[in-house]
């Protein structure tokens, strides 16, 4: 754990203020948000999921959901780690964009998809986490931010 | 694939596209991640799936537990509420089915009316709401979309409606959470039911 909250940064929120106050009444709700982060973002074990793929998931489903400060933050991890190519992440990718724009799209076909480019059950588990996670990150932030705006 | 089951207040199943992990034969960290379950139900299929990354699955479980339970702040009906509305506008028949029973069993109006909203929701008419709870829908599902069409005004609208700080955030936290939950039960599996 890094001991910053990823989301107190990026939205800004200054300690003690109104806002990072009320935050910090749904205490075990910001720490887990932060723990799921760490756990998808930064895991010990990145299996059959690299770093590389991981951010640039992230960056696609941040960017999707037009969240600049989101976006920035996975593009600079993204830069980081190298961006992926080739046949196995334009499946991926495919696949990212429909489970955040339009998830009841989703079949067994389109993880058959991801299996044939080499994704393991684990792999397809940990994909559909993150897509999911930053799809609530974004959400999360969007209304902090709100928030913060209407106390300007 | 089957025809899609429509909107219920049944118990539906749900059935996963991926091969859960074996209990048995299940690492030490998997079974530890399975310890505390979502709404603190049995040990299901979803979560056998989740399992796959004990690490993720072991954050999400109380976050989602303590997003959906924690005391004070906004009364869990209207948590309901809103993920109702939401799962409803992913298409997210499962989700949807859990969310409307436990609206009508919180819901402090006679159940009849609860039940009314329930289904004005199901059928994509104007569940005809209170004040209050029409600008908490609003909001919801204006949070819902890919992107976000919730604004400053939608903000307004709740504090108007008499919505303190800790339930806009109680309310941003259950309509993200479900972001999350719709997209994991709409993309990895399928409901299969009603089971009567």
């Amino acid at each position: 754990m890094s001991g910053t909250d990823l989301l107190d940064t990026l939205a800004g929120l200054r300690p003690g203020s109104r806002i990072a106050s009320l935050r910090a009444e749904r205490a075990d709700i910001a720490r887990h948000t932060q723990g799921a982060y760490e756990a998808l973002m930064r895991p010990a074990d990145p299996g059959g999921l690299p770093l590389s793929e991981r951010a640039a998931v992230a960056a696609i489903v941040a960017h999707l959901n037009e969240d600049a400060a989101l976006g920035a933050y996975y593009d600079g991890r993204l830069a980081e780690h190298g961006l992926p190519a080739g046949p196995r992440w334009d499946t991926i990718s495919a696949h990212v964009a429909m489970v955040a724009r339009s998830p009841r799209d989703g079949s067994p076909d389109a993880l058959a998809r991801l299996r044939v480019v080499g994704l393991s059950e684990r792999d397809i588990v940990t994909l559909s986490q993150i897509v999911a996670f930053v799809s609530y990150q974004t959400r999360v932030l969007s209304g902090l931010e709100l928030m913060e705006s209407l106390d300007g | 694939m089957a025809d899609p089951i429509a909107f219920t207040t049944d118990v539906v199943e749900w059935a996963p596209w991926i091969e859960p992990i074996d209990l048995a034969t299940a690492t030490s960290e998997q079974r530890a991640s399975l310890t505390e379950t979502v709404s603190n139900t049995k040990i299901t299929a979803y979560s056998l799936v989740l399992a796959h990354d004990p690490a993720a699955l072991g954050e999400r479980t109380p976050l989602f537990n303590k997003i959906m339970y924690a005391p004070r702040g906004l009364p869990r009906a209207e948590r309901e509420l809103a993920t109702l509305v939401e799962s409803v506008l992913n298409g997210c028949v499962f989700c949807a089915s859990v969310h409307a029973r436990r609206f009508v069993e919180l819901d402090q109006t006679p159940e009849t009316m609860a039940s009314e909203v329930v289904a004005r929701i199901y059928a994509g008419e104007d569940p005809g709401l209170g004040s209050r709870r029409a600008a908490l829908v609003d909001y919801a599902l204006a949070l819902s979309h890919t992107p976000s069409r919730a604004t400053a005004e939608h903000l307004t609208a709740l504090r108007e409606a008499g919505l303190g700080d800790l339930e806009i955030l109680d309310l941003t936290h259950a309509v993200a959470m479900f972001a999350w939950a719709n997209r994991l039960m709409l993309t990895l599996g399928e409901p299969t039911g009603p089971v009567t």
